[in-house]
């Protein structure tokens, strides 16, 4: 919006700004507030991650010892290998999440059966409303080597020998990035519903008329329309690069220890190390350290995003 | 969109591809209602299946000899997704909004402000500390609302650009024009025009409430009938595990105990029946996604 | 007007968070009440009965009469929690003029919940610590110590009784660094263990198994049992290289004290991974995977092992054995069952036997001393024990005829519809002085406190290292993510242990392993030298 109350007199501007963007300021009161009570005021726990907690003496009186929290993330090879995995995951992740989720939007929204579209609407959130542990369960019921499905009834039937499916960690990114699609793809898909149902009939309309095709109406009228969420929904997941779903990497593996080299994450590892044995300096020295990672990532890829266009940045 | 003869096999091809992708989804809950009714040794013995040997609704007589609690659990749990959602869709557009006008001093900041708490947070200690040494919401009916779900930074962020991006500026101006205040601005032409959207991060809010069971496991403690349906299937499962991956340091006497506890089919059973309320109330919900906006409707 | 618009859709939604967001922060004894009556309005049509809960109890401390606030982990579905907690209140009102506020948490989250409410200081006096924790709690300072509390000896001066009812050895076995963070949870501790099979089967083929000890002496039988029932799993249950086990762990698997000559203990701390011990029996775990005997799931199942047994779908599996074990399987698995013994001489006690789970007192109690007076009373009061255990007698439970201690369901209530049952002696201060349920011997209190006595025990009893410092726990850490990744797969005998076992080792030690053992060393040193063990 190109704004409106373009002040005629430039003399009476303060005021003129004061009182018209107060009541602007007042709606975001509420969302401000709560983000400033359930997220910033909890942030000072981060100086945990530098500190050697005693509860006796309180968080803040307790003795600073530097970067030692942190030692663990860096000092075996594990480092490389979760690293690696939790960066390629998500990589997969974001590249599939995006693809699937436009594809299908598209298709949802052309698709002119109304029930059609109802039903695959509803079906894409479906996993969404499934815990990790069911899925895990799912998974388990699907690959399980001695009752699985797949070792029990499918390759029988193609007369092949049944597969050690939890002892080998080859098949574990293709299980892994196929689970998360078909749980997770749901989620922007249907953010990008909303922007193309956003978008004015009437470009369609117009390029009907012009005799554009369906690809060249999907290419010149959709695409630009949703890049915006596009960009907004890559930017956010490129923040939280360094995390990973603990459940899909703890639950859906089930823990087998003999898969780690593709299943362990930043994540599952600090988990694994620390939970059981309650250390809580370590545990807030690895959130820190994944925090940090992610916003320099998102500080470098919004600057360039900026450079490209700058309507579409985050800040 | 009009059906053009030379879109026919686009359509085609888009119904295949979705026809498949959508049984790729249901068949796994196919998968989770056949174990949760075969027969509990049938499950041990003969593995999984879809076409189970032998049927037995003993996994479901066991969650609802209970029933009083279940149901209980339910009504909680839809309070709960129903007060969350309808706040978090409030104070989310009222706090996008503003976000999504360009010209609002500060707006770069208060984009960072959002931004950042999704990035850092504080862990799971402070947040606790704050939510029951200063707020004292432990055991309390807010203990299930506020510490987390109410408003997420991510929804504002795509709200904001959905804002930005697909309200044409054109209508902003002629409001203003016509004087109207913002908040008349907000109500009748953002809240409207930005239903799409909004309709979908409160379908994301309300399923983020129906699967929470972090607060319920955190905040309460005591005041145990105030657990939402999650927290009862969490806590069955959780006492399950723990007592599994312990058992060997174990005495026998824990070992019993462990016995006692549910067991495979009566946790698929509970997650389906943590799920069918949305099941049912999924379909009822749909119009409100497809509705396309014709600007003319809105002036 | 258009202000007036604003303002009233404003204040509308911000009272909808302001309101929700500073409600309850008034005074400290007020939210229970405060919050109780305001959401009791909005869910009245949701079934709203959830404000009483709440406020139980927390009426006393105004009278001067001091609460005691107490967790405690227990199976869910009790509906007559409120009753039996009224109970135990007046119970304790009477005793020691205190109140109580009884907690109960779930197995799964009994420990994440414990530390978040020592964490974030809300009121709370007794708390159970679980073993793997405690070395964290100690060193956070999220319990007291129980003998030196400002420098007063809680133990000794307030709580006197509970060396006297669980004896010297067990009351001070719970130290790390000097700090006595809890006396031990009252049960057997002994380390027996044995295999537990199908009668039908044994019988069947005419198995002798009472002269067998060692898992060589099964492998006959299981080729046997294999042969005659191909489809069967022979052996279910994952951990079966150290179920049976002649070391003490000394906290955890890095680093222990072997104990399989017991004229010859030592203070010598030793790679388990590296001994002939585990290698041995590795390789025959791994024999018996590779002929198709042991269930390929193992590794990730979730079942318990009776639940197979129970199923059908299995012959044998190991188990700790204690007296009345098989009367308790045979009904838990509706199978008849034959155990036997095996590795006898490996009955071994080192601290985390004893010390499973800790009753303590937390850091923000109130007044320590009560909270001593009160840990006192739990540890000796039999009455204390059943309510908390079995619930109200006569209604949960009753004394069976002919017995002062055996005690059963009564009339018409069973499992099913029992409104108060936890049966969770093991994890409750101190069951020898309580009831004994039905199908166990009458005596079976001082035939566990025999079996205890008569075991092996480590030299070490008593010494639990402090892994908390930043460069150890550091290490730590690196080795239980090398040792998750080869453990189960070892146990269970999936993998080749010639190979795998020498990779972990190598692992291990490139994690920093001999640094590991060498500050245990120093820490038993130091320990056994304070406390004149050689």
């Amino acid at each position: 919006m190109t704004n409106a109350a373009a002040p005629a007199k430039k003399g009476s501007s303060l005021s003129a700004k004061v009182k018209k963007w107060t009541p602007v300021y007042l709606m975001m009161i509420p969302g401000a507030l709560y983000l400033l009570i359930n997220n910033y005021i909890p942030m000072f726990g981060l100086v945990i991650a530098f500190k050697q907690v005693d509860f006796q003496k309180g968080i803040l009186a307790s003795p600073w010892i530097g970067f030692q929290n942190f030692q663990f993330l860096f000092q075996t090879k594990d480092a490389f290998v979760i690293t690696r995995n939790t960066l390629l995951y998500n990589i997969a992740f974001i590249f599939l999440n995006t693809f699937i989720g436009i594809l299908f939007a598209i298709f949802i929204c052309d698709i002119s059966r109304k029930t059609g579209k109802k039903v695959y609407q509803s079906a894409i959130l479906f996993p969404y409303l499934m815990s990790w542990v069911i899925v895990g369960y799912i998974i388990y019921a699907i690959f399980s080597m001695q009752y699985g499905i797949v070792n029990k009834s499918i390759l029988p039937a193609l007369g092949m020998d049944p597969l050690m499916w939890y002892n080998d960690p080859k098949y574990w990114p293709a299980i892994l990035i196929i689970t998360n699609t078909w749980k997770g793809s749901g989620y922007g898909c249907l953010i990008y519903i909303s922007s193309i149902n956003g978008i004015e009939a009437s470009y369609f309309e117009a390029a009907e008329l012009d005799g554009a095709n369906k690809f060249q109406q999907i290419w010149n009228i959709t695409m630009p329309e949703i890049l915006p969420s596009v960009i907004t929904l890559t930017l956010l997941s490129i923040g939280r690069i360094f995390y990973s779903d603990f459940g899909l990497f703890y639950q859906v593996p089930r823990d087998s220890g003999l898969l780690y080299s593709t299943t362990n994450t930043i994540d599952t590892y600090v988990y694994r190390g620390l939970m059981k044995l309650g250390n809580v300096g370590m545990a807030s020295a690895a959130g820190f350290y994944q925090s940090v990672v992610g916003f320099i990532l998102v500080l470098l890829s919004n600057w360039v995003v900026r450079k490209i266009s700058p309507d579409n940045a985050l800040f | 969109m009009a059906l053009k003869k030379k879109d026919r096999g686009y359509q085609i091809a888009a119904n295949v591809i979705m026809a498949l992708w959508t049984i790729f989804i249901i068949l796994p809950f196919v998968l989770l209602l056949m174990s949760s009714l075969t027969d509990e040794t049938v499950l041990l013995n003969k593995g999984y299946g879809f076409f189970p040997e032998k049927f037995s609704f003993e996994a479901y007589s066991y969650i609802f000899k209970s029933g009083d609690k279940i149901l209980s659990a339910y009504a909680h749990t839809i309070f709960y997704t129903v007060v969350g959602t309808l706040v978090n869709v409030l104070i989310t557009a009222l706090f996008a909004y503003p976000l999504s006008l360009k010209n609002l001093p500060g707006r770069k900041a208060w984009n960072f402000y959002v931004f950042f708490t999704m990035l850092f947070s504080g862990g799971l200690i402070p947040s606790y500390m704050m939510w029951t040494g200063t707020f004292h919401i432990k055991d309390t009916i807010w203990a299930q609302i506020i510490p987390s779900l109410l408003m997420s930074a991510m929804n504002v962020l795509l709200v904001r650009t959905y804002f930005a991006t697909s309200i044409p500026d054109a209508l902003f101006e002629a409001a203003q024009i016509d004087g109207a205040s913002q908040m008349r601005i907000f109500r009748s032409i953002v809240i409207p025009l930005g239903k799409p959207i909004l309709v979908t991060i409160g379908t994301f809010s309300g399923l983020a409430y129906w699967n929470d069971w972090n607060n319920g496991l955190y905040y309460i403690t005591q005041a145990t009938d105030l657990y939402g349906i999650q927290n009862l299937l969490n806590r069955m499962v959780s006492d399950l595990q723990f007592l599994t991956s312990n058992a060997s340091g174990m005495s026998s006497d824990a070992m019993q105990t462990l016995a006692r506890t549910p067991t495979t089919g009566v946790q698929m059973a509970i997650a389906f029946v943590a799920i069918l309320p949305i099941l049912i109330l999924f379909p009822f919900l749909q119009k409100y996604y497809s509705k396309g906006i014709s600007l003319g409707a809105v002036k | 007007m258009n202000k007036k618009r604003i303002f009233a859709f404003l204040l509308a939604a911000s009272l909808s968070a302001g309101a929700l967001v500073s409600c309850g922060g008034g005074e400290t004894s007020a939210p229970a009440a405060d919050s109780g009556s305001t959401p009791a309005s909005e869910t009245a049509s949701t079934g709203g009965d959830s404000a009483e809960a709440s406020d139980s109890g927390e009426t006393a401390s105004s009278d001067g009469v001091y609460q005691i606030t107490m967790c405690y982990p227990g199976p869910a579905d009790q509906p007559d929690y409120q009753a039996v907690m009224d109970a135990i209140n007046e119970l304790t009102m009477e005793e020691l003029n205190m109140s109580f506020n009884g907690i109960q948490l779930g197995f799964g989250d009994w420990t994440d919940r414990i530390r978040l409410m020592l964490t974030g200081g809300e009121k709370l006096d007794i708390v159970p610590t679980y073993a793997t924790q405690a070395s964290a709690y100690v060193s956070q300072g999220l319990v007291l110590n129980l003998l030196d509390w400002n420098g007063t000896n809680l133990l000794e001066e307030y709580g006197s009784g509970i060396i006297e009812a669980v004896g010297e050895t067990q009351t001070y076995g719970g130290q790390i660094n000097g700090v006595l963070y809890g006396i031990p949870s009252q049960k057997e501790a002994m380390g027996t263990a044995g295999i537990v099979m199908r009668k039908d089967i044994v019988d069947e083929l005419g198995l002798d198994y009472e002269n067998w000890s060692t898992y060589e002496d099964l492998t006959d039988a299981f080729t046997q049992v294999h042969e005659a029932n191909p489809e069967l799993n022979v052996v279910v249950g994952c951990n079966m290289v150290t179920k049976f086990y002649p070391f003490d762990y000394l906290n955890d698997s890095f680093g222990v004290l072997m104990m399989d000559d017991p004229d010859n203990l030592t203070l010598e701390v030793e790679n388990l991974f590296e001994t002939d011990y585990y290698m041995d029996m590795a390789k025959i775990i791994h024999e018996w995977y590779t002929n198709g005997w042991v269930m390929l799931d193992a590794a990730t199942t979730t079942e318990t092992s009776s639940n197979l047994m129970k199923a059908g779908n299995a012959f044998c599996y190991f188990s700790p054995i204690k007296p009345g074990f098989l009367a308790q399987e045979e009904s838990l698995t509706a199978r008849e069952l034959v155990t036997q013994v095996l590795y006898p001489e490996w009955d071994v006690i080192g601290s985390d036997r004893i010390n499973f789970v800790n009753w303590g007192i937390a850091h923000q109690s109130e007044d320590p001393v009560k909270a001593m007076e009160f840990l006192e009373f739990a540890f000796t009061s039999g009455e204390f024990e059943d309510l908390l255990n079995f619930g109200i007698e006569g209604q949960h439970y009753v004394k069976m005829e002919g017995s002062d201690v055996m005690v059963t369901y009564p009339e018409g209530v069973d499992a099913t519809n029992c409104g108060y049952h936890l049966a969770v002696g093991w994890a409750l201060p101190n069951q020898f002085v309580g009831s004994v349920w039905e199908g166990n011997p009458e005596d079976v209190w001082d035939q566990y406190r025999a079996c205890n006595e008569a075991s092996l025990w480590s030299k070490a009893y008593g010494f639990i290292p402090d892994t908390s410092a930043p460069e150890i726990a550091n290490i730590q850490t690196a080795l239980t993510n090398v040792y998750n990744t080869y453990m189960k797969s070892i146990e269970c005998g999936a993998v080749d242990p010639e190979t795998i076992i020498p990779q972990m080792n190598q692992e291990l030690y490139a994690a920093g392993l001999q640094e590991y053992m060498d500050e245990k060393q120093r820490q038993l040193d130091a320990w056994a030298e304070a406390n004149g063990v050689s």
